[in-house]
């Protein structure tokens, strides 16, 4: 009997929010306000809350709604990785903004335990995520190349993912602002 | 509804061959002097442990090579690899005794490598792959240990030739008898 089995997949947890309109008010006021700037390093890609990834948006603006609601998604993604979910600090989050011919170079989050990203704004066309294969090997490979995995997400969905994923988002080549929310868990580590 | 998908697994292909198989291996298994790789310590016996020696130009074999020619296509149909000429640019047998173990290895550039159970019971040793993602190995949450793959006497199974792998002990009292062999597509 001929089976065949992938192994080692990489985990991609995808949700929509519950709380969907609560959530999006949190986010509108601070959208508003925030300075949007482009990191003079990355060229014209596109815009960040602050112009770098420094700051904590979702601690510094008190973005509670959400908060609570990414708890119940990382435990859910824990539970299905069998990883007995811990108290984790959420050390860094900000807004990425594309306009018109606006994208992201690929790109992983360092030594982040789970990744995610919430999108604020999003609409068709306005710039898909991909993640590039985290096995060079297969980058390399006659028959087994699979260099990247392209997804169409929508307003209000959140995805969590290894900070060790690399990652990039295609070109916006619509009229339409797309705004998503990023942000880096790590896991508290037990010191003896 | 939440929704959690696996991407960029690698793909590993399982079937058991003909019983015809087997005979093809009864010369094989007369001529072969058994000889443990000085440089390896006490892992495991094999029919060359210097791999020049090809089992595939010293005998026959061609009930063995109908069924990986057989297989090999249903694998690469999988993997929307498009079909090309491919060479068996190497092959040997691996013996195991009592207390006997394979260290973790890959099979270099080729392209498609693979294993076939000539002699196996339980208890005798399973193959495992290590996870071929570096940063799955080193992290709390995401695993990237090592997968056992059981396999039984007349299976056979292909994997891509850089995907790490080892056997475990042979804890049995019988002797546990494996054929492999590396693939290599034109180019």
């Amino acid at each position: 009997m001929t089976s065949i089995a992938e192994l080692f997949g990489t985990p991609l947890y995808r949700s929509k929010v519950n709380n969907y309109d609560e959530i999006q008010k949190e986010f509108s006021y601070v959208v508003k306000d925030i300075p949007f700037e482009k990191n003079p390093y990355y060229g014209q890609d596109n815009y960040l809350s602050h112009g770098d990834f420094n700051r904590n948006i979702i601690k510094e603006c008190m973005l509670l709604k959400f908060e609570e609601e990414l708890k119940s998604h990382v435990e859910l993604f824990c539970d299905n990785l069998n990883f007995k979910s811990r108290s984790y600090s959420i050390r860094n989050s900000w807004i990425a903004k594309f306009e018109k011919g606006n994208y992201a170079h690929i790109h992983d989050h360092g030594s982040s335990d789970i990744s995610g990203v919430y999108y604020y704004k999003k609409c068709d066309n306005d710039g898909n995520i991909f993640f590039q294969s985290p096995v060079p090997q297969s980058e390399s490979s006659m028959c087994f190349w699979n260099p990247h995995f392209e997804l169409s997400v929508e307003q209000g969905e959140l995805l969590l993912f290894p900070g060790y994923l690399k990652h990039g988002i295609h070109v916006n080549e619509t009229e339409e602002t797309r705004i998503s929310f990023s942000f880096d868990i790590s896991f508290i580590r037990v010191v003896d | 509804m939440s929704n959690i998908e696996n991407i960029f697994g690698t793909p590993l292909y399982y079937n058991v061959l003909d019983e015809e198989v087997q005979k093809d291996f009864d010369e094989p298994l007369e001529n072969v002097t058994w000889e443990m790789n000085p440089q390896w310590g006490q892992t495991h016996y094999l029919s060359d442990p210097t791999f020049k020696e090809h089992l595939f130009e010293m005998y026959p074999l061609d009930n063995f090579r109908k069924e990986i020619d057989k297989n090999l296509k249903l694998f690469c149909k999988s993997l929307n690899f498009n079909w090309r000429p491919y060479t068996i640019r190497s092959s040997w047998m691996a013996m195991f005794k009592k207390g006997n173990w394979g260290h973790c290895h890959h099979h270099g550039t080729s392209d498609i490598s693979g294993v076939y159970y000539l002699k196996k019971s339980r208890d005798d040793g399973d193959i495992y792959f290590e996870s071929p993602c570096i940063q799955a190995q080193t992290s709390l949450c995401f695993f990237g240990g090592n997968m056992v793959v059981p396999a039984k006497q007349g299976g056979l199974i292909l994997f891509p030739g850089w995907f790490k792998h080892g056997i475990n002990m042979n804890n049995s009292d019988k002797d546990r008898i494996s054929v492999s062999f590396d693939i290599t597509f034109n180019r």
